[in-house]
Formats: structure tokens, C-alpha cells, sequence
């Protein structure tokens, strides 16, 4: 039996299937250089943020810290609705839902359940919770013009919602 | 009536020795139509002095003249019934024999083999996307921004925060290594800077808190190993980089280099001292 066209066919498939499943290129030099020059700001913030982050021995002073690095984020998520520029504000927005959800709610709860009310530390809870909970709710992506047609932009809104609702406000405040 | 109209007419008359109404006029008042008349009638009659053949030997002598020369046509044509018939195809069926149909059958196989595979594999669309792709991200970002989160919640204690921040300046080594041929020195430069500071005030000032903080000798060796190596490679790399950098990049990759070279040798110095055996 003649087998030469079934391994051909074999061996074209499979080179195929393994062409296709390889991963797509990363960012060439320029594109890192054009998103390096973009983020530099951003990175010096983040990594002196990061620095103080790693001092906080307290609950509450690592709240405060990654209320911080919302507030950054959340500067330049507005900055991005001020340009119109849907990529960036889901990028951004990406990143401050993450970290409202993440260290900053773990470590309000944390806190929360570790100091007692009416105390000093409490009245100081209750403003980073404010101001963290102002941060996220500071960017307000339009529902109309060029934001109000992206989808990216819209969905952008929901996870900044997501995050102020997973956030929600001080309990003064309910 | 002139003459040349009465000498034609003469030479149309069936016999001219009997010229119509019309001419004889002309006849009487014109001597040399006169004369013309004559001679067609003298032409006639040594016509009829001229041999005859017999109908039946001129039909058979008409035959074989015929015969002599041949037919005129000498097969019948047979029209196509059909395009194909015709022969118009010929060269593509030519070309379709040639063609070794095991070969065209096996590709077409294994196109539809990995097309059936990659509609199965691929997500799927939901739908139009009007929208343009979208712009690269930053994945230095993403990765500062999930370090802020593991700093704030699964790395609080110092050995796991030298892991975290061993890992942000292998990131910064990274990418000052990727854009070292396009970069202007200032850029760079802030790169080497926060380099020097992630090591100095992140990793290896969190290996000093590990003396205190993280009381198990085995977790704070693994942690200093881990930076060890990570600070090892960055400033290999770097240097072997900075040999053939250009002048905007050199300063800054030496610098890097320099940082991972004096943080290998502080973490050292605090294995030495604080981690027994």
C-alpha cells in the first residue's frame, strides 16, 4: 500500500495546526518605547507606591497605600475620558478594578474588623474608605458622543461600577 | 435615335436580317449602320456553318471534363455536436491529466482537517465589531499592578516581598534590554534609576527585614537564592548588552549592571550573617 499521500497530508496538517497554534508576536522595541513613554509617570508612581506599600505593617496603612495607587490610576483613567481615548480608559480601568477589588477592599475589610469604632484609627478608616470610594466614582465615562459609541469605553463604565459597588460607600454614608 | 443605340439593338436582335419597327427609319437614312447590319448578318451566318455535337455527346463530354479535374469537395464535413466536441477543452484536459490528483486530494484533506480545527479552537466572535483593533497594552503595567496586589495582600511578610520585588526589577531589566537600541539616553536613564532603587529599597531592604520578620532560616535562604540568581542574570545580561550598546544606552545598562552587582552583594553579605548554616 501506498502510504506517501497520507503522511503528507499527515505531516501538512499537523504543521499547520501547529503554526496556528503558536502564540502571536509581542511588542516590537518601538511599540515597548511608544507604551514606555506613554506609562512613564504611571511606572515611577506605581513603583514608589509598591516601595511604600512593602513599609506598611497595618491594615489600614496598606489601604491607605493602595487607595493611593487607585487614585492614580483613577487620574489617568480620567485624563483618558478627557481625550476620548477608549483604549486607555479600559486599559486603566482594567488595572483600577483590579486593584479596588483586590488589595484595597481586602485590606478595608481587614481593617474594619480589626479596630474598634469610635477610635482614632476608625474616624481615619472611615476617610480612606471616602476617599478611596470617591476615587473610583470620579470617572464618569459619558454615556453619549465618542465614548458613548465604544464598547470598550462602555464597558470600561461597568467594571469602574463593579469596583465603586465592591468598594461601596463608608458606612457613615449608608 | 444615334447610331451606337441602333447597333446595339441590331447586335440584341435574334436575327438581324429582321430589324424591328423602331430601327428602320435610322436604316434607311444611315449607310454605315447599313453597313453594321451587313456584317451581323455575315456573322450569323458563318455561325451556322460551325460543327454541332449531339446533345447526347456534350452531356457525356461535360461529365468527364468534370471528372477530370477532381471533385471540389472531397470529404463531407462533420460538424460538432457539442462544445466538448469541438476540441476547445483540449488543452485543459491536458493539463488536468498531468496533475497527480493523490497529491491535490492529501492538501485538501489537511486544509480541511486544520479549518475544521481552528473553527472548533479559535473563540468565537460575537458578532460585528465595528470598533478598530485594539492598541497594545502595557504588560509591565499589568505586572506592577498585580505585584501591588500581591504586596498588599499574599506577600505581606519581607521574604515573600523580596520575591515580589525581585521579580519587578527582572521585569525593569527586561524591558531597559528590549528598548536599549531605540531609547534616548533619558529614558534609559530612568529606567537604570528605578532599577537601582527597586533593588536598594525594595529587595534588598526587605532581606534585612527578613532578619526579624521571617523567623524561618529555610524560607529566607530560599528567598535570598531566588534574588541571588535573578541579580545574577540581570547583571550578566546587562553588561553583556552594554558591549555593544549604543552611546544613549551604554551609561544606563552599565548602570543596571552596577545596581545588580552591589545588590547581589548586599543580599551575600545578609546571607552571611543572618542565615544560619
Amino acid at each position: 500500500m501506498n502510504c506517501r499521500p497520507l503522511l503528507v497530508t499527515a505531516v501538512l496538517a499537523a504543521l499547520a495546526a501547529w503554526v496556528s497554534a503558536q502564540p502571536g508576536h509581542g511588542p516590537t522595541a518601538a511599540e515597548m518605547l511608544k507604551l514606555l513613554e506613554t506609562n512613564r509617570g504611571l511606572y515611577t508612581d506605581l513603583a514608589r507606591s509598591a516601595l511604600e506599600l512593602s513599609d506598611a505593617n497595618t491594615s489600614l496603612d496598606r489601604a491607605d497605600r493602595c487607595r493611593r495607587v487607585a487614585e492614580r490610576l483613577a487620574r489617568e483613567a480620567r485624563q483618558a475620558v478627557e481625550s476620548e481615548d477608549a483604549d486607555r480608559l479600559a486599559e486603566v480601568s482594567d488595572h483600577l478594578h483590579a486593584v479596588s477589588t483586590g488589595g484595597l477592599a481586602d485590606n478595608l475589610a481587614d481593617a474594619r474588623r480589626e479596630i474598634a469604632p469610635a477610635s482614632e484609627d476608625y474616624k481615619r478608616l472611615l476617610q480612606v474608605h471616602r476617599q478611596a470610594f470617591d476615587s473610583v466614582s470620579s470617572v464618569k465615562v459619558p454615556a453619549d458622543g465618542e465614548l458613548g459609541r465604544s464598547k470598550r469605553a462602555q464597558a470600561a463604565k461597568e467594571k469602574l461600577s463593579a469596583a465603586a459597588a465592591r468598594l461601596g460607600p463608608p458606612p457613615a454614608d449608608r | 435615335m444615334t447610331c451606337d443605340v441602333a447597333r446595339n439593338r441590331l447586335l440584341a436582335l435574334p436575327d438581324p436580317t429582321r430589324p424591328t419597327d423602331d430601327l428602320l427609319p435610322h436604316l434607311a437614312a444611315c449607310a454605315s449602320c447599313r453597313a453594321a447590319q451587313a456584317a451581323a448578318m455575315r456573322l450569323d451566318a458563318l455561325l451556322t456553318r460551325l460543327p454541332v455535337p449531339t446533345a447526347e455527346r456534350r452531356k457525356a463530354d461535360f461529365l468527364a471534363g468534370l471528372e477530370t479535374d477532381g471533385p471540389v469537395i472531397r470529404s463531407r464535413p462533420v460538424l460538432p455536436s457539442t462544445l466538448a466536441e469541438s476540441g476547445a477543452f483540449r488543452p485543459v484536459a491536458n493539463w488536468l491529466k498531468r496533475i497527480e490528483w493523490r497529491y491535490v486530494g492529501g492538501g485538501v484533506a489537511a486544509a480541511v482537517a486544520v479549518g475544521l480545527g481552528l473553527f472548533f479552537l479559535l473563540p468565537k466572535a460575537k458578532g460585528p465589531t465595528p470598533e478598530q483593533a485594539e492598541r497594545p497594552r502595557s504588560e509591565r503595567l499589568a505586572r506592577m499592578v498585580k505585584r501591588t496586589n500581591e504586596l498588599a495582600t499574599t506577600a505581606r511578610a519581607p521574604h515573600q516581598q523580596v520575591s515580589v520585588f525581585a521579580g519587578w526589577t527582572d521585569d525593569l531589566k527586561g524591558e531597559a534590554c528590549e528598548v536599549a537600541k531605540v531609547a534616548d539616553q533619558e529614558t534609559m536613564n530612568a529606567l537604570a534609576r528605578d532599577y537601582e532603587k527597586l533593588v536598594a529599597e525594595g529587595v534588598v531592604r526587605q532581606a534585612r527585614q527578613m532578619q526579624d520578620r521571617t523567623p524561618a532560616p529555610e524560607l529566607r535562604r530560599q528567598a535570598l537564592s531566588d534574588a541571588l540568581r535573578t541579580l545574577a542574570a540581570a547583571e550578566a545580561d546587562a553588561r553583556q548588552l552594554a558591549e555593544n550598546a549604543p552611546p544613549n544606552a551604554k551609561a544606563a545598562l552599565d548602570r543596571i549592571a552596577r545596581s545588580a552587582q552591589e545588590g547581589r552583594a548586599s543580599l551575600a553579605e545578609i546571607a552571611a550573617q543572618g542565615t544560619p548554616n
